[in-house]
């Protein structure tokens, strides 16, 4: 009995030894590289256009990749940074790259943004929009390095628009024609009403619309709410009165319900460039873009976008290998058609490439997402921006949409939260 | 089975010693010997389930008491700033939301819960066709994950085309409500739901209590000529008491940490008419990683609960009767 159960012991113990084996023979050879989105319809295309080919060419590393709902998105990727063992590579927003820069919690990409520059010639990448992501302003270092980028385009439904007899939008139109024409287009009443417009809580349009009527939602610096000024007050004044007289949906039919665009209620709506895929599969109707129209008495255009990068974690285990993989995600694994409908690339001659217009596709007008670039403003992307702009500020202008409260003292609140998040950055 | 094992050792030892008192001097050191290394043996048994409850409950409850003195964003060094994440929060309009909100739904939908909850009961412990048939259909709703019940419930309760609505209109004629769009609707709608999806749970601890019940006491009732409402009055209901107390214990206690429901049906909207104070905790430690503020919330809620279930307890004496 003895004799076995030391026999039985022997046999444990080198099982145990060369279970350990390949990994310790297999960690000299191979990095395995993290890697995080939010896109998870995109991550099967990727997985086989953009990582496959990249494992191919360097053998010794593989990516892993990961992709979550948005929601939880940026709480898994902090917490994964805080907690010792990070996504080395990870997608990053316009709206967080500042407050991860200002965190430390990424690494510094301006000395490869340099290289590929020096290689390729200046204007290779779209630099205008491209500055939306330095930190801690347009001037500062870049701690993302973007692939695409988005923006805000006014949508369209093209076939409502000929039953009404009314001429299509224009890139000239003013906030008051469109106001005009999405009059004309509310008609009925009850669970049947069709609105002229919708979506207008949207930070891609309000923060706009405010910026348009020369008004702002944070100062130059970003250290101070400043939406309770006279002038961005009356902005969004003009826009509850037209929920007021009806041309406008109530913020009740809008929450938790399907985009009202979507489902043909509504005849306009201003969204991101990225809904493109979705309005897509719509079959009922014939739709088509614009740009965002701009102010008549400013004749200022402010639009929404920005660009979507990948950053590295400042914690990475294995830095260059993520810098490999980093500048083939963005720029050498990219082609014309590597691109979901609604995103624009980055580098300046895929998007003159007449693939990237997709022109079998809707919107017939796509190249209005690149002509819109040149008035893009992001959305004050600064500190908490998620707490101050999307809690708050969202929270504020529903209660004063809803006729809670009014414009003015929803913006006076707006500005005495904000700038109570705002003031823990000078402590 | 490790209980067994203590409970019958030591009782072994103890009555040896009460028999055989005499020989007590010369085995003592031997006995205590053989108590501790059994003794010992009942910690190594118990050590998995005590490791686990020692790091993962009482540890963080304790370190979130000290991380509620500081302001911590996980990435930086926690700063100690005394009781002013517990002073911000009495002047915080967010807060003061989500503690009405959690009071309001605590408030409705505990004796809701009960209620209906002991009707079902009382209705399925009659012998009629089919009954184990009902009672899984009310279990139903307990097992399924509450994610996957407020994602559909979220369809329902749509103000075009969710079934409610429909049915509001098919039937009257005119439009339901919007449901979880209209803040005086969204908090009934998620209390109408929770009491779909948690009545059947207390449901089984009442038909346990139910059966419970000793039939002679319904069987001298009859024959004194009580009536079914007597009987249930003056019989079922002071007997099943004791149950009664326990479910509402329960049920107070998961209301007041309600979170699923709110954040994936309304993410607390709209303008904070569902936001409660466990979401009010997640959106500060998670989405705004401030877990010191974060911890504060939780404390006051811990603090909450452990008040009014001590209140509960004080007032059992008048109405749960133990036989």
């Amino acid at each position: 009995m003895e004799k076995f159960i030391k026999c039985l012991k022997a046999t444990l113990t080198l099982v145990l030894l060369l279970s350990f084996m390949p990994t310790l023979a297999e960690a000299d050879e191979t990095v395995t590289l993290k890697f995080a989105m939010w896109d998870t319809e995109l991550a099967e295309r990727e997985l086989k256009e953009i990582i496959e080919p990249f494992e191919e060419k360097h053998p010794n590393i593989k990516v892993e990749m990961q992709a979550m709902p948005f929601a939880e998105y940026w709480q898994k990727v902090q917490t994964s940074i805080a907690g010792g063992d990070p996504y080395d590579v990870f997608a990053m927003s316009v709206a967080y790259i500042w407050e991860f820069a200002h965190k430390g919690m990424v690494m510094d990409l301006t000395p490869m943004y340099d290289r590929i520059v020096a290689e390729s010639g200046e204007g290779y990448f779209y630099d205008a929009v491209l500055d939306c992501v330095r930190y801690p302003n347009a001037e500062g270092q870049l701690y993302e390095l973007p692939f695409a980028w988005v923006d805000s385009l006014l949508y369209y439904n093209k076939t409502v628009f000929d039953e009404a007899g009314i001429p299509y939008p224009t890139n000239e139109w003013t906030y008051d024609d469109l106001w005009e024409a999405a009059e004309k287009l509310t008609s009925g009443a009850g669970p049947g009403k069709k609105y002229g417009f919708t979506n207008y809580v949207s930070h891609e349009f309000i923060d706009s619309y405010i910026k348009a009527a020369g008004g702002q939602v944070l100062n130059d610096s970003m250290t101070e709410c400043v939406v309770n000024s006279e002038v961005s007050v009356k902005a969004l004044e003009e826009v509850y009165s037209k929920v007021e007289q009806g041309i406008l949906p109530a913020i009740s039919s809008m929450i938790g319900q399907p985009d009202l665009f979507l489902s043909g209620k509504a005849a306009m709506s201003i969204g991101g460039s990225y809904l493109i895929d979705t309005y897509r599969e719509i079959e009922e109707f014939d739709w088509d873009v614009v740009l965002v129209p701009s102010n008549a008495t400013t004749g200022i255009r402010s639009i929404y976008g920005g660009p979507d990068g990948v950053s590295i974690a400042s914690n990475c285990a294995h830095p260059e290998e993520a810098m490999l993989f980093v500048e083939y995600y963005c720029d050498k694994g990219r082609t014309a058609t590597s691109y979901m409908g609604g995103k624009a690339s980055i580098v300046n001659k895929l998007t003159q490439d007449p693939l990237w217009l997709e022109s079998d596709k809707k919107p017939a007008n796509k190249k209005a997402i690149i002509e819109s670039g040149p008035y893009i403003q992001g959305a004050d992307f600064s500190y908490k921006w998620s707490e101050w702009r999307m809690g708050i500020m969202r929270n504020e202008l529903e209660s004063a949409f809803s006729g809670d409260k009014t414009i003015q003292e929803a913006c006076d609140r707006i500005v005495e939260q904000t700038n109570a998040i705002l003031s823990e950055l000078k402590k | 089975m490790c209980k067994t094992s203590i409970c019958s050792g030591t009782f072994y030892s103890r009555s040896k010693c009460f028999t055989k008192g005499q020989e007590m001097g010369n085995n003592k050191k031997r006995r205590s010997k053989a108590i501790l290394r059994e003794e010992v043996q009942a910690y190594l048994f118990i050590f998995p389930l005590l490791f686990g409850i020692i790091f993962y409950n009482i540890l963080p409850i304790f370190s979130s008491a000290v991380i509620s003195l500081t302001d911590w964003d996980i990435m930086t060094q926690p700063t100690s700033v005394g009781f002013e994440n517990y002073s911000k929060l009495f002047k915080d309009d967010i807060f003061k939301a989500s503690f009405i909100n959690t009071l309001y739904y605590t408030g409705v939908s505990v004796p809701l819960q009960v209620v209906v909850a002991f009707f079902l009961a009382l209705l399925l412990n009659f012998k009629i066709k089919g009954s184990n048939l009902f009672r899984a259909c009310f279990f139903m709703p307990v097992v399924t994950s509450v994610v996957a019940v407020s994602t559909v419930w979220y369809w329902i309760y749509n103000s075009e085309y969710g079934l409610i609505n429909l049915l509001i209109y098919q039937v009257f004629g005119i439009a339901g409500p919007n449901w979880l769009g209209s803040k005086d609707w969204a908090m009934p709608s998620i209390i109408i739901m929770s009491l779909w999806k948690n009545a059947g749970y207390y449901m089984v601890i009442f038909l346990a209590a139910l059966q419970g019940v000793p039939q002679e006491l319904y069987e001298s009732a009859r024959i004194d000529g009580a009536s079914s409402w007597k009987q249930l009055y003056y019989i079922t209901i002071p007997v099943v008491s004791p149950t009664t107390f326990f479910v509402v214990i329960m049920a107070t206690i998961s209301s007041f940490q309600m979170f699923e429901q709110s954040y994936v049906m309304t993410a607390g909207g709209p303008s904070y008419s569902t936001i409660t104070l466990v979401l009010s905790v997640f959106n500060h430690a998670f989405k705004y990683f401030r877990m010191g503020y974060a911890s504060a919330q939780a404390w006051i809620l811990f603090l909450l609960i452990m008040f009014i279930t001590f209140i509960q307890k004080i007032f059992q004496k008048k109405w749960v009767f133990y036989t």
